[in-house]
């Protein structure tokens, strides 16, 4: 059975298994059904691939003339699409198995939030979905920053805005790649019984304050759309004409730069509107978080600047300014400088897993959650290693080992 | 009380035996003590496919299993040991605790003591982050639990390894950055069994310590 899964989803046995650190001989049994699979793999393995426990369980010969695209889960169909390459299958595979270990460790640790589920459904059933997708997206920020801390402030909010999906239970990943041609995209993950949105981000060329529009774009696909398996957002492509984008744009906009944040970062600069330069404008998206691009849009939307000038700004050159201006506009290099050898060191190649076969760089807060843990004796060594898909004596060197010296 | 019937090993104990290529301890207390060495199917699935060694143990693995120095805990392996095993004693209760415990422990130690708690049995392991971490959340752990050492100890003083077959382990572990216990970092095998207090001694069997610990010191008897 699982091999027709995997087939479906266009997953190769060999990958998958390197992937979830299994030996290919045995995963390859187990595809062919020529050897069992243990128990104690089903969780995982229904997690990671989104199969029911009873179609991992059902013999080969129950599952005869069953068909590919009855058994292809959802996620699949969207991520087997020509526009997709192996490296995007990979990381959902390696996502998937994180969520799992997201679902355990939070189990254990008994600090599971499940907010996003009331969040989310209350946001869904007070939207018009007959409404034009536009203003969909905005009254569902609007719903969004009044039902989180967002709503508080009326300055930038990207240093705030991972810490926040993470407590209301989104699973947030921002990973570099390379080879993809994915820009974004949200899915479930979990088993059925426990599952969480997830939003993922591509960092490989992808400025931070590009980021934080991707993410909450994806929050905003997360809310509306989390019944067709995935949605994917790629770099280049223009499907602004596509209502759901139309409505995860304007969601995306309204949550990080309203009116009245603008309005706000403007007066407190000294900002005019009707004569703004690039100097004015790489201080709005300094302080707003949000890029170029998207402070325009927000300003036309709002009526601050009309939409000849908007294209203007849009082609002005904000990047030295900005990089006076803003240490999220500095390069790896010069932001390690800023913030010292010491601190650099608390984090740097510490979130990078290094056991399987493609290497995902593992969100801060999880790792904390995971060390935490650890360092509070709710989960072993081993247990803290196989959560961030490190070797344990890697784990004890980066983070070191609360054993150590103690005399069995 | 007899000599338990089975001692479930874990993977990281196997490992160092694999590493020194010295399984003979686990021959003798098949042959010698009528225990037999199993491992549960994860460790089984570990070994297949070990972190940074990869596959470097299957030869090993397959060779000891096909010659019975090994046994693999299936189900139906699992079941012809129940007679004897505590009230309550089941195949799904033996899961049910093995994924109690994978929630803090690795899988393949969560499922080996499982299967040690849920038959009566010792267990075989060297971790001792796992038995802290389930001894801090108050989750019953195997009595006793062994490590490596105390096997090899008890292949020593049982006569049925030399005292230099015991240090090329030894060295080998040392040399190999395995870890041991204190009392062998650094000192020769047979210096530091003088200061290390084995779990494992022949005697009397199932003469053990009034408290039924993961450090108590089991006693068996040859057959």
């Amino acid at each position: 059975m699982l091999q027709v899964v995997l087939d479906s989803a266009g997953l190769d046995a060999h990958t998958c298994a390197g992937l979830l650190g299994i030996s290919p001989t045995v995963f390859a049994e187990w595809s062919a059904g020529q050897r069992p699979i243990p128990e104690s793999m089903l969780p995982l393995l229904s997690a990671v691939f989104s199969v029911p426990l009873s179609v991992l369980r059902a013999s080969a010969k129950s599952t005869k003339g069953l068909k590919e695209e009855d058994v292809t889960p959802a996620i699949w169909f969207k991520f087997r699409g020509p526009e997709l390459v192996d490296a995007d299958r990979e990381c959902v595979v390696l996502i998937r198995q994180l969520g799992h270990y997201l679902n355990e460790l939070e189990a254990v640790t008994r600090n599971r939030s499940l907010q996003w589920k009331t969040l989310f459904a209350s946001i869904r059933n007070s939207t018009d979905l007959q409404a034009a997708p536009r203003e969909q997206g905005r009254s569902a920020a609007r719903m969004f920053r009044e039902g989180t801390t967002l709503g508080y402030g009326q300055k930038g909010n990207g240093e705030v805005l991972r810490g926040l999906l993470r407590s209301l239970g989104v699973l947030v990943i921002e990973t570099p790649l390379k080879e993809s041609h994915l820009e974004g995209c949200s899915f479930s993950v979990g088993t059925q019984a426990a599952s969480r949105p997830c939003i993922f981000a591509n960092t490989h060329h992808v400025t931070w304050f590009r980021r934080n529009m991707v993410l909450m774009h994806e929050v905003g696909h997360a809310i509306f759309e989390s019944t067709v398996g995935a949605t994917l957002d790629f770099l280049d492509r223009d499907d602004t004409a596509d209502p759901s984008e139309m409505r995860a744009q304007a969601f995306a906009q309204e949550c990080l730069v309203p009116k009245s944040v603008l309005v706000h970062v403007a007066q407190t600069n000294g900002i005019k509107w009707a004569s703004l330069s690039a100097r004015a404008l790489a201080r709005l998206v300094a302080d707003t978080h949000v890029e170029q691009r998207t402070i325009v849009d927000a300003g036309v939307d709002a009526g601050l600047i009309t939409l000849e000038t908007g294209e203007e700004l849009k082609r002005a050159d904000i990047n030295s300014d900005l990089h006076e201006l803003s240490p999220h506009a500095f390069s790896t290099p010069e932001y390690l400088e800023l913030i010292g050898s010491g601190k650099a060191n608390e984090w740097l190649g510490k979130r990078t897993t290094t056991l399987t076969s493609r290497s995902l760089r593992l969100p801060v807060g999880y790792v904390m959650l995971v060390v935490d843990a650890y360092r509070s004796y709710q989960i072993s060594l081993g247990k803290a290693a196989e959560y961030l898909m490190i070797d344990e004596s890697e784990f004890a060197e980066r983070f070191g080992d609360v054993y150590a010296g103690v005399e069995e | 009380m007899p000599n338990p019937a089975l001692l479930v090993c874990d993977s990281d104990v196997l490992v160092q035996f694999f590493l020194a290529n010295e399984i003979r301890p686990f021959r003798t207390l098949r042959d010698i003590y009528g225990i037999q060495p199993t491992i549960v199917q994860e460790v089984d699935l570990e070994l297949r496919w070990l972190g940074k060694h990869k596959d470097r143990f299957v030869h090993q693995l397959d060779k000891a299993l096909k010659a019975d120095v090994f046994r693999v805990l299936d189900p139906s392996y699992f079941q012809s040991f129940l007679s004897a095993a505590p009230v309550g004693a089941s195949w799904p209760s033996f899961q049910s605790l093995g994924a109690q415990y994978e929630g803090r422990i690795h899988r393949g130690e969560a499922f080996t003591f499982a299967a040690a708690v849920t038959l009566g049995v010792p267990a075989l392991s060297n971790d001792f982050s796992a038995i802290k971490t389930l001894e801090a959340n108050f989750l019953t752990l195997p009595a006793p639990v062994l490590r490596g050492f105390d096997l090899l100890a008890l292949s020593h003083q049982s006569g049925h390894l030399g005292l230099r077959d015991c240090e090329v382990f030894r060295s080998e572990l040392s040399r190999q950055g395995e870890g041991m216990p204190q009392a062998f970092m650094n000192a020769s095998f047979e210096d530091g069994l003088k200061n290390f207090s084995p779990r494992l001694r022949e005697g009397v069997a199932g003469a053990a310590t009034a408290v039924a610990t993961y450090s108590a010191t089991l006693h068996i008897a040859k057959i």
